[in-house]
């Protein structure tokens, strides 16, 4: 084993998610290109939305300083749609909300494949820690588990639909209203025998919570299960994720808290700073819009949204780092990634008879 | 268009049963307009000329009577019914002496009583049939009913052998909400009966309107209730349909209640509680007087002006709850005057009365409301005295000592939103704030009850807009005015969020929810196996039912609240949305913009979108453009006159006008024909079209007779144009400009026509205003504006550019500018990427 590899198998520090940013921000052309990917979708229905209203914005509407030089008793709907915009353009602005709902939920469907190759690439990033043609294995690592981590999606969405019964259906329902809060099954669905709108407000909170955190803790179980395949370039999904259940109860604190130290940060990034930010643009915006207001705000969502690819990539680096401390490799398999050529630091290309490795010429 | 002297009109027969005519059906196709008598013509001319002086008569009406009752009543828990209660179950008895004071002009030989409490006694009730079973969206099946009454006797005499059910016509048979009962001897008009009556009732859950709840008790109409007689027209008693409320009678109201001594400081009521509450054996009695004896001494200045009326109430309701919070603090007028000094200054100027003279009284302000809710309690009250200060302003003042207002407990809210007097309920619920104008939206509309319907009390249910649409325009002001603009809100978990997604949730169809991952249909493997085998599909005990079942369902991405928030991340996404509640009238409007007219009885709307259409928004952009077309002042002289000359009386629409018409000083009564009692609408626009007129060229005929080349007229002299502006120059000599030729179109796709201005804006700032008569667009639909070539260009035509008018179906078309807006739509396009690319980057987060 290499001294890299003894390196590994000391527990990581509290500053991995820190440490796992810093080798996501090494490889910026992987999420640039997320990120450009799913602009590129979302682009579908923001050019419909941008055609709609240039219809809307014809001849009848003009911006703030127009009519401030035309006079009272007019506002302008650049910024902020009055109550008479949005009735007199109902019929298309519910055309446009119709057409962009179905364009979505066919891209939020594009967004989880892409998601699925995504992880496959980074994890191929991050098990062979190379400085260049990162790109072109993000590539390959994606190809190459695309249909193992297609499979643990299914198992992820089973998971979350178990999750979502535990916590809005019968489990929640006969354990926690009927036999814990006495609500009669006939009031179950408005709960008006309980004393008071509060008690209901904290009931629902608990039950939103609960569905937020099973939701978050899935998530992270399909993360971890990815990284044990590729780590051990496993074939069985529901093997790995079983096995990935074992580790999580074992080491909850080791796996969940760089996990959730990178939500930490997204959120601090996104809700915080971004939100701050977006806030005070609209502030300035509202009552005299301007292009570079727009523009700001593009920027801002768009920074935010590149930190999320970030963190993405960030995810599995963390999350490799975890798993190589946790999880010894295969007994009879032994490390995959162990298996290279060249010297630390210098090139160093998989090798192997599987038909995804490919030789070097020397 | 707008004349100074009132007209004056032939009086008619008034439509209507006759005194004690047992038919009970007392329904027009369409409301008739109540005409007025002569004795009432004579009164109101005199009236007109001693305006503003203490000397001016009382006008004279057939709907002056008068019930007066001294009610005991007492609560006691119940043993609930498994079957048809859900949860503890009440019972109240109560007995009454009414003195029934007729004033109508005739004889009445019979009793008429309201029960309405029976409307939930079961399912067959006229009130819920109507609503399919249902109120307020929820069906109906638990917490039923009922209301009996055991005696009605005058002095020694026994009526209630001669009761006699008044079932409605509709298809309700079983329906008990109205019964008559016969007189021994008739009252003459001048005369008076004391009746005694005995019911018992046990007390519906409240689903609407009133009831009980767990120990919160709401109780309205809640005793077996006199109905109105009028003179001309018998008596205007309706079963309780499921969109009508109310119609009573103007009288005074001495209440005990009697409730466990756990309700002791906890009970309110209509006027005020008299002395302490006594507690003795567990129980606590209290004392309620409405109005409250000072009250009723107080001569009420705004009455001595119109009515002269002594000061009254007509209705009785109260609440019992021990978990209510009491929060109590006065309003003063002049602490809210110094606010809006604006407001006091053009009421003083439209009405021409003095600060002193406008100056209302302070009224203590109760708010009841609950435990979790107390932070609110000062937002209710805030949100009343801002309706007491500016209805006061504009209508008069409230006249009584006290206001009660009440948060009605969790499981209660359809008690909620609704006015009775000197007592009203709201409706709120937790976490929100005054932007989102919850709970001050419907507390400003339920304290403006307080105005129209409790001291102008019209007959509910055969004219709802004359309380609801007179209200509606008056609270849209009030919230305008002390609030702002409402704002938008998401809620997650029942936490606001402001503003709007940019991309709406995939929802909706189960291919789009099967698309993003909501919900999924699966066949069972299991039925299939035993369905393609011809097997029975065996039962299974309820818990294990999906393993039979057609489909399994999975609901993958139906997440929670918080996950969702995550998901839109609203923070840098949404679109902020803002609503002029002025302006929301209009919408309101045009949801049923043609189906009825405003004025229709309100069982003979099309439906309840008609109904609550018409009764509400429709009435007030109709008041509110009313004011564009009369002028600010004379609309609020119009409106003060009518609160003043019916308050403590019953108008009808046609009283209404009539009072407007007299008080504002203008003649309009086109303008009631044709927009509350017809359906036609209104839809301006305009067409610009204009360019560079055409350098002359060709052959033109000289002035000796010649075809020449060279003897072209001149730009100026072509359009006569005095002195030509110099544009470029070419060969050194400057050029004159060629003019603008102007094409601009104003039509009307409506059938009403509004007087309306139009305005032209031109280069370099000027402006030319053209009127549009309504003559002109009866004439004609449509009208060129005649507008003579000229250099500047014309960069905007707005039609009804101050925007007084509140009535265009499409407003869309009512301007046109030269440059239109090129930045929102860029800006929607952003919001709408920003909603997409973090949607989208959620759902790869999912996949990987």
């Amino acid at each position: 084993m290499s001294a890299d590899t003894n390196q590994l198998r000391t527990r990581p520090g509290v500053l991995l998610p820190f440490t796992a940013l810093a080798r996501s921000v090494r490889h910026p052309i992987l999420w640039v290109a997320t990120w450009a990917a799913i602009s590129l979708l979302s682009l579908a229905p923001a050019l419909a939305a941008l055609g709609v209203f240039e219809g809307l914005f014809e001849q009848g509407t003009a911006d703030w300083r127009t009519l401030r030089e035309v006079g009272a008793g007019l506002t302008a709907d650049t910024w902020t749609l009055s109550e008479n915009f949005r009735h007199d353009n109902r019929e298309a602005l519910a055309q446009l909300s119709t057409a962009n709902a179905w364009v979505m939920a066919a891209l939020s469907a594009a967004a989880l494949l892409l998601g699925v190759f995504a992880a496959g690439g980074w994890l191929q990033i991050a098990y062979e820690r190379l400085e260049g043609k990162t790109f072109r294995r993000f590539c390959y690592g994606g190809a190459a588990y695309f249909w193992r981590f297609l499979r643990i999606l299914v198992m992820v969405l089973l998971a979350l639909a178990l999750a979502r019964w535990v916590c809005y259906g019968t489990p929640w329902n006969e354990l926690v209203l009927g036999r814990l809060m006495g609500v009669p099954e006939f009031d179950r669905a408005r709960l008006e025998t309980l004393e008071s709108e509060l008690l209901v407000a904290r009931l629902g909170w608990a039950q939103d919570g609960l569905g937020a955190a099973l939701f978050a803790l899935v998530l992270a179980w399909g993360a971890y299960t990815r990284t044990r395949i590729a780590q051990r370039d496993g074939r069985s999904v529901l093997g790995a994720g079983l096995a990935t259940i074992w580790v999580l109860l074992r080491h909850p604190i080791q796996t969940l808290r760089p996990v959730f130290g990178l939500l930490l940060l997204e959120a601090l990034v996104c809700v915080a700073a971004a939100g701050w930010l977006v806030d005070h643009i609209d502030a300035r915006a509202d009552a005299r819009p301007r292009i570079e207001h727009v523009l700001a705000l593009l920027a801002v969502v768009q920074a935010a949204a590149l930190w999320r690819h970030l963190s993405h990539g960030a995810l599995y680096f963390a999350t490799s780092r975890v798993s190589e401390h946790l999880i010894p490799p295969h007994k009879k398999k032994g490390n995959p990634w162990e298996v290279t050529i060249g010297a630390p630091g210098g090139p160093q290309y998989p090798i192997g008879p599987d038909e995804d490795a490919y030789h070097v010429a020397l | 268009m707008v004349q100074s002297k009132p007209e004056r009109k032939s009086p008619e027969v008034p439509d209507g049963l006759g005194p004690g005519e047992s038919r009970g059906l007392q329904y027009h196709a369409r409301m008739t307009p109540h005409r007025s008598g002569p004795a009432r013509w004579a009164g109101a001319l005199l009236g007109l000329a001693l305006i503003g002086t203490a000397t001016a008569q009382a006008p004279v009406d057939a709907r002056t009577s008068e019930a007066h009752y001294v009610i005991q009543a007492r609560v006691d828990d119940a043993a609930p019914n498994e079957a048809l209660d859900d949860g503890p179950a009440k019972d109240l008895t109560g007995t009454y002496t009414l003195t029934f004071r007729n004033r109508s002009g005739e004889a009445v030989r019979d009793l008429w009583f309201h029960l309405y409490l029976n409307a939930f006694a079961n399912n067959q009730s006229l009130h819920l049939v109507e609503g399919r079973g249902s109120t307020r969206g929820s069906k109906l099946e638990r917490g039923f009913g009922w209301q009996d009454v055991r005696s009605i006797k005058v002095g020694d005499v026994e009526l209630i052998d001669s009761l006699v059910w008044r079932m409605p016509p509709e298809g309700a048979p079983l329906d008990r909400t109205l019964f008559s009962v016969d007189l021994p001897a008739p009252v003459e008009d001048g005369g008076e009966v004391t009746v005694t009556v005995a019911w018992e009732s046990r007390l519906p859950r409240v689903r609407r309107r009133w009831g009980t709840k767990g120990d919160f008790i709401f109780l309205a109409h809640w005793f077996p209730k006199l109905a109105v007689f009028e003179g001309g027209r018998g008596w205007r008693a309706h079963s309780f349909h499921l969109n009508t409320e109310f119609y009573a009678n103007f009288g005074t109201y001495d209440v005990t209640i009697d409730l466990p001594a756990q309700y002791a400081g906890k009970v309110g009521g209509s006027g005020v509680q008299l002395d302490q509450p006594s507690i003795a054996d567990g129980r606590v009695r209290t004392r309620f007087l409405a109005p409250s004896p000072a009250d009723r001494e107080r001569v009420d200045p705004v009455a001595a002006r119109g009515s002269q009326r002594p000061v009254l109430v007509h209705d009785f309701a109260w609440t019992a709850d021990p978990d209510y919070v009491v929060f109590s603090q006065p309003f003063r007028w002049d602490d809210w005057a110094k606010e809006h000094e604006l407001e006091v200054s053009e009421a003083m100027r439209s009405l021409g009365r003095t600060r002193d003279e406008l100056r209302t009284r302070t009224v203590d302000i109760d708010v009841l409301v609950q435990p979790e809710r107390a932070a609110q309690a000062e937002r209710h009250w805030h949100a009343t005295a801002a309706t007491l200060f500016f209805y006061g302003l504009w209508y008069g003042e409230y006249p009584y000592e006290r206001v009660t207002v009440v948060d009605p407990a969790w499981g209660a809210s359809a008690a909620g939103g609704m006015e009775y007097p000197t007592l009203f309920t709201c409706g709120t619920e937790l976490f929100t704030e005054a932007a989102m104008h919850r709970p001050e939206s419907v507390t400003v509309h339920e304290a403006g009850h307080q105005f129209w319907y409790g001291l102008v009390a019209n007959n509910e249910p055969e004219a709802a807009w004359l309380d609801e649409g007179l209200n509606s325009y008056s609270d849209s002001e009030t919230l305008f005015r002390q609030y702002g603009r409402r704002r938008t809100a998401q809620r997650y978990s029942r936490l606001p969020v402001y503003g709007r997604p940019s991309v709406p949730p995939a929802r909706g169809g189960a291919l789009m929810d099967a698309l993003s991952l909501r919900a999924i249909d699966v066949p069972n493997p299991i039925r299939f196996g035993f369905e393609r085998f011809d097997q029975p599909v065996p039962e299974v005990p309820a818990a294990l039912a999906w393993l039979t079942a057609e489909d399994w369902h999975f609901e993958a991405l139906q997440v929670s609240p918080f996950v969702a928030w995550w998901r839109d991340q609203p923070h840098m996404t949404f679109v902020d949305e803002w609503t002029d509640t002025r302006w929301d009238d209009r919408v309101g409007y045009l949801r049923d913009p043609n189906t009825d007219p405003i004025e229709t009885v309100v069982w003979e709307y099309a439906d309840s979108t008609s109904y609550s259409t018409n009764s509400y928004p429709r009435t007030a952009a109709a008041l509110r453009s009313l004011s564009a077309l009369v002028g600010r002042e004379r609309f609020l002289r119009g409106m003060r006159h009518f609160a003043e000359q019916w308050r403590y009386r019953h108008p009808y629409p046609a009283d209404f006008y009539e009072a407007f018409q007299v008080g504002a000083d203008a003649v309009v009564q086109w303008y009631f024909d044709e927009v509350f009692r017809g359906t036609a609408t209104l839809d301006w626009s305009v067409e610009v079209k204009q360019g560079r007129a055409a350098e002359p060229k060709g052959w033109f005929r000289c002035v000796d007779g010649r075809w020449q080349a060279d003897c072209a007229p001149s730009v100026t002299e072509l359009h006569g144009l005095e002195s030509p502006e110099a544009g470029g120059d070419t060969d050194g000599a400057p050029k004159p400009l060629l003019p603008h030729l102007y094409d601009v179109l104003v039509r009307n796709d409506g059938a009403l026509a509004l007087p309306v201005t139009v305005r032209v804006h031109f280069e370099g700032g000027k402006t030319r205003d053209f009127e549009w008569t309504r003559e002109a667009q009866q004439a004609r639909r449509w009208w060129r504006l005649p507008l003579s070539p000229g250099e500047p260009a014309i960069t905007a035509v707005v039609i009804d550019p101050e925007r007084v008018w509140y009535l265009d179906a499409d407003m869309r078309n009512n301007q046109w500018f030269s440059a239109p807006d090129e930045l929102a739509p860029l800006r929607f396009a952003e919001r709408t990427l920003a909603g997409a690319a973090h949607t989208l980057q959620w759902f790869m987060s999912i996949g990987g």
